[in-house]
C-alpha cells in the first residue's frame, strides 16, 4: 500500500512561514496602538501640545481635539523628524499646518526637512525673509510644496474646532522684508481652548513684548521667548500675564548660556513652574478645556 | 622537504604567495620611507631570477621574495611624497579653499560630511583630500565644486582613537571644521559613480517618504551604509551598547545577510546552484544600488566570499578565499589595513565563516525557521572575533554589548530583507502599498528601542585602564584555545 502523499501546498514549513509573517504584522499593529496611547475614536480627545526636545531651538507640535496636527517651528536641524516619527503613527505622512514664526536657522531648519518628508496642507508665516542659506532653502521648499501659504499678522484669528489661535505680532505682514534681525518680527500667538490659554512668544524681545503684553491678560502657560535669553521675558510681559507654568526650549550645555539666571529668577518670582527641554526632555501639555496638565514625557527616540 | 610538499599542491602554493604579499603590506608602515624605486628594482631582479633558475624550489623562493618586495613597493609608492605641499601643510589662519566633492556627501542630523579632492588652498594646488564639516544648507552633492573660507586643521587622535590614521587610510590629510561663505557650483556632467549614487539617493529618498525617522535612517543605513543621520543621542546609545558596527556599510552586515539568506534559500526547492546565483545577484545589485563606494564594494566582496565558501564547499579553501580577498584589497588600497571599518568587516566575515557551523551545533534548542539559528550563531561568532579590535581602537567595553548584540544582531538580516521587500512593493505598486513597510518599521522600532533602553543603563560602558593590553590578551586566549582544540584531538 502506498503511503498517502503529503499535500503539496500545505506543509509545516509553509505554515510556520505564514505564522511568522502574520505575527510580525500583528505585532506591528499592536505595537503602534499600544505606543501611541491614542484613545479610541469614540472617546473625547484632548488638546495636546508637545514641546519637543530638539536641542538649541524651538519646535512645538500641537494635536487638536478634532484631530488636526500643527507644527510650530522645526528646530535647528533634522532632530524634529525623529520626534514627529514618535508622535505620529508610522503611516501618517501628512501635517495639516506648519507655522514658521521667523526664518532663523534654529527655528526654520527642521521645517525645511519636514516639508521634504511630509505633505503639508497650510503654511502660516509672516512673510519675512532671510538672506541666509537656511532662509533661502526654506523659501525654495515652501514654494515647491503644494501647500496654501498664508501670511498672518496682528488681529488674525485661526479657529480649529473649539481651539482659537489669536495672532498678536507682528503688526503687519512682512512680505518682501529682509531685516538683519528677525526676532522682533516673529509670530506671537495666544492659543485658547476652554479655560486653557498658552502664549507662544517665538523669539520676541522686550521692546516688542511690552507692546503685545497688554492685549493678553492672565494666561496658564508661557512659552518663554528666545530660549530664556536676557533680551526677553521682561516684567512688562510677566506682570500682566502672570503665567502658572513656563516652558523653555533649549539645548543641553548650549554655548549661549541660556537660560539666563535672571530670567529663571523672574519666573520663580511670579510663581511659574518651570519646565526645560534640556533637563526634562520632551514636555507634554494635555487639556480637555479645563486646567491643563503638564509633564515631562520623553519620547522613545 | 616542506617546500616541495607545498609546491605539489596548487592551493598551498597560492596560499603561501598571497600570505607573503599580505605580510609585506602589513610590514609596510615599519619600512623606512625610502625611494620606492629601490623596492621595484629588487622585485624585477628577483622575478627575473625566478625565471632563470632551474631548481623548482629555488625558483619558488625567488618568486616569494619578489612578491614580498612588490608588496613593499606597493605600500611605499602609495605614500604621498613630502616634497609636494599637501592640504595638511596649509597655514592655520582663515583661507580661501576650493575643491571638488569626490565621494558621497553624508548628511548627518545637523551637518554635512564632505570629502574634497583636487583641493586648492589660497589658489595653490595641494595633494591629499580635505574633510569638510558643513552646515545642512546649502546642500552639497557628489561632484559639486565648492569654494569657501576656512581654517584648515590637521586631524588629531582623540580618546585613544587614531583618528588621523583612520582618515589617512582614506587619503584624507586635513580637516576643515567650520567652513564659511560656502559657494556651491553644481557638477556639469554626471560620472558613472555619480549616476550610481543617484540611484541610491532615489532609493533612500523613497524610504524616507514611506518611513518615519529614525527608522528611515536606521534601515537605509543597514542596507546602504551610513546611518549617519541618526541623532547624536541615538548614536551614543549605539556606542554604549557596542552595536555601532551595524550602522556602517560593512562586511559585517552583508556577510550576515548573505549567510542567513543562503542558509534559508538552500532549504527551499529553488536548488543549490540557483540559490547561489540568486544570492550573488542580490549582492551585486546591492553594491550598485548602494553607490559602489569603497566601503560598499568591500562589503559586497565579503558577501561574495560567503557565497564562494558555500559554492566550493571545501573548508580547506576558506583561508585561501580570505587571503585572496585581503590581497586584492591591499593591492587596491595598501592603507586599508589601518581602516577600522575594514578590520571589523574582514575579521567578522572570517569569524562567521570559520565558527558559525561549530557555534550552531551548540544552539540546537533554537528553531531554524527562516535560518534564525544560523543568524544567531553567525552573530555570536562575529561578536567573539571582533572583540579585540573594538578593545584596541575604542579602549572601551560595553558590559551589555554581548547581550544587546545577541538580541539585535540576529534581527539585522531580517530587517534588511523586510525593508528590501517593502521598498520593492512600494516602488512597484505606489504609495497605496505603504502598509508593506510596516513589518520593517516594527522590527526597526524593536531594535532601536532595545538599544536605547540598554544604552540608558549607567554602568553600560566601562573603560578598562589598559584596553590595548587587554585586546592582545584576548587574542592570546583565542589562539591558545584554538591550539588547544587542534592538538587535544
Amino acid at each position: 500500500m502506498r503511503a498517502k502523499p503529503r499535500h503539496p501546498y500545505i506543509n509545516s514549513d509553509k505554515i510556520s512561514i505564514a505564522l511568522v509573517i502574520s505575527l510580525i504584522f500583528l505585532f506591528s499593529i499592536v505595537q503602534w496602538t499600544f505606543l501611541s496611547a491614542q484613545s479610541w475614536p469614540l472617546s473625547e480627545q484632548p488638546l495636546k501640545i508637545w514641546m519637543l526636545d530638539i536641542g538649541q531651538g524651538d519646535a512645538l507640535f500641537i494635536e487638536f481635539p478634532t484631530g488636526e496636527q500643527m507644527l510650530v517651528d522645526g528646530g535647528p536641524d533634522d532632530s524634529v523628524l525623529a520626534k514627529l516619527g514618535s508622535v505620529l503613527p508610522p503611516w501618517d505622512r501628512t501635517l495639516d499646518v506648519v507655522l514658521a514664526t521667523h526664518p532663523d536657522a534654529d527655528h526654520v531648519s527642521g521645517i525645511i526637512s519636514v516639508l521634504d518628508r511630509y505633505d503639508v496642507s497650510t503654511i502660516y508665516e509672516s512673510g519675512v525673509g532671510a538672506h541666509t542659506p537656511f532662509g533661502q532653502a526654506y523659501e525654495e521648499r515652501r514654494d515647491s510644496e503644494q501647500a496654501q501659504v498664508v501670511e498672518i499678522s496682528q488681529g488674525d484669528v485661526i479657529t480649529i474646532g473649539e481651539v482659537t489661535l489669536t495672532v498678536l505680532w507682528p503688526e503687519q505682514t512682512q512680505e518682501g522684508q529682509y531685516p538683519a534681525k528677525r526676532n522682533n518680527v516673529s509670530i506671537v500667538f495666544l492659543l485658547e481652548y476652554g479655560e486653557t490659554s498658552v502664549l507662544f512668544t517665538a523669539d520676541t524681545e522686550q521692546e516688542v513684548e511690552d507692546e503685545y503684553a497688554l492685549q493678553v491678560g492672565d494666561i496658564d502657560v508661557l512659552k518663554v521667548s528666545h530660549h530664556g535669553s536676557l533680551t526677553s521675558t521682561s516684567w512688562g510681559l510677566l506682570k500682566p500675564t502672570d503665567p502658572e507654568v513656563a516652558l523653555i526650549s533649549l539645548g543641553k550645555d548650549n554655548s549661549y548660556g541660556h537660560p539666563h539666571p535672571v530670567i529663571l529668577d523672574r519666573l520663580n518670582q511670579v510663581g511659574a513652574k518651570i519646565f526645560r527641554t534640556d533637563l526634562d526632555g520632551d514636555i507634554l501639555l494635555t487639556s480637555f478645556g479645563g486646567e491643563p496638565t503638564i509633564e515631562s514625557h520623553p519620547l522613545p527616540f | 622537504m616542506r617546500l616541495r610538499e607545498i609546491l605539489q599542491s596548487p592551493s598551498k602554493t597560492l596560499a603561501i604567495s598571497l600570505a607573503v604579499f599580505c605580510f609585506g603590506i602589513v610590514l609596510g608602515p615599519l619600512v623606512p620611507p625610502v625611494a620606492w624605486e629601490m623596492f621595484l628594482t629588487i622585485t624585477v631582479i628577483t622575478m627575473a631570477l625566478a625565471f632563470f633558475l632551474r631548481n623548482k624550489e629555488q625558483r619558488f623562493t625567488s618568486a616569494l621574495i619578489a612578491i614580498f618586495f612588490f608588496a613593499l613597493f606597493r605600500f611605499t609608492s602609495a605614500i604621498t611624497p613630502s616634497i609636494i605641499p599637501s592640504v595638511a601643510d596649509a597655514s592655520s589662519s582663515q583661507t580661501r579653499v576650493s575643491g571638488i566633492v569626490s565621494s558621497e556627501v553624508e548628511r548627518r542630523v545637523s551637518s554635512q560630511r564632505i570629502v574634497l579632492d583636487d583641493v586648492f588652498v589660497a589658489d595653490e594646488p595641494r595633494a591629499g583630500k580635505l574633510l569638510v564639516w558643513a552646515p545642512l544648507y546649502p546642500e552639497v552633492l557628489f561632484g559639486d565644486a565648492l569654494v569657501f573660507n576656512c581654517r584648515v586643521e590637521k586631524p588629531e587622535p582623540f580618546e585613544g582613537f587614531a583618528y588621523d590614521k583612520h582618515l589617512a587610510s582614506q587619503g584624507i590629510l586635513a580637516v576643515c571644521p567650520r567652513p564659511e561663505y560656502i559657494d556651491v557650483h553644481s557638477a556639469e556632467s554626471v560620472s558613472f559613480l555619480g549616476s550610481l549614487l543617484l540611484l541610491k539617493t532615489a532609493a533612500v529618498h523613497r524610504l524616507q517618504m514611506i518611513l518615519p525617522e529614525p527608522h528611515a535612517s536606521f534601515l537605509s543605513g543597514l542596507l546602504f551604509g551610513g546611518s549617519s543621520s541618526l541623532s547624536n543621542d541615538m548614536k551614543d546609545d549605539f556606542a554604549a551598547t557596542g552595536t555601532s558596527h551595524i550602522l556602517a556599510a560593512s562586511g559585517f552586515n552583508v556577510s550576515l545577510f548573505s549567510l542567513t539568506f543562503l542558509s534559508w534559500i538552500l532549504t527551499t526547492r529553488i536548488g543549490r546552484k540557483r540559490g547561489l546565483i540568486l544570492t550573488t545577484m542580490l549582492i551585486v545589485g546591492y553594491v550598485l544600488m548602494a553607490g559602489a563606494t569603497p566601503a560598499v564594494v568591500r562589503a559586497g566582496i565579503m558577501g561574495v566570499v560567503v557565497v564562494l565558501s558555500k559554492w566550493i564547499s571545501r573548508k580547506a579553501f576558506i583561508p585561501n578565499v580570505l587571503l585572496l580577498t585581503a590581497s586584492v584589497m591591499f593591492l587596491l588600497n595598501p592603507f586599508v589595513l589601518s581602516d577600522v571599518g575594514f578590520q571589523l568587516s574582514f575579521v567578522a566575515t572570517a569569524g562567521i565563516l570559520a565558527l558559525t557551523d561549530r557555534v550552531s551545533k551548540h544552539l540546537a534548542f533554537i528553531p531554524n525557521t527562516f535560518a534564525f539559528r544560523t543568524s544567531f550563531a553567525a552573530s555570536l561568532s562575529a561578536i567573539i572575533v571582533t572583540l579585540p579590535i573594538l578593545l584596541w581602537h575604542f579602549g572601551s567595553v560595553s558590559l551589555v554589548a554581548p547581550f544587546v548584540n545577541l538580541l539585535v544582531l540576529p534581527l539585522v538580516p531580517y530587517a534588511m530583507w523586510l525593508t528590501l521587500i517593502g521598498l520593492g512593493v512600494v516602488i512597484t505598486f505606489g504609495a497605496i502599498a505603504q502598509i508593506s513597510i510596516l513589518p520593517a518599521w516594527a522590527l526597526s522600532w524593536l531594535m532601536l528601542w532595545l538599544i536605547s533602553i540598554f544604552g540608558a543603563i549607567p554602568f553600560a560602558f566601562v573603560e578598562p585602564a589598559h584596553a590595548q593590553i587587554l585586546a592582545v590578551l584576548t587574542v592570546g586566549v583565542f589562539v591558545a584555545f584554538l591550539i588547544h582544540r587542534r592538538y587535544a584531538r
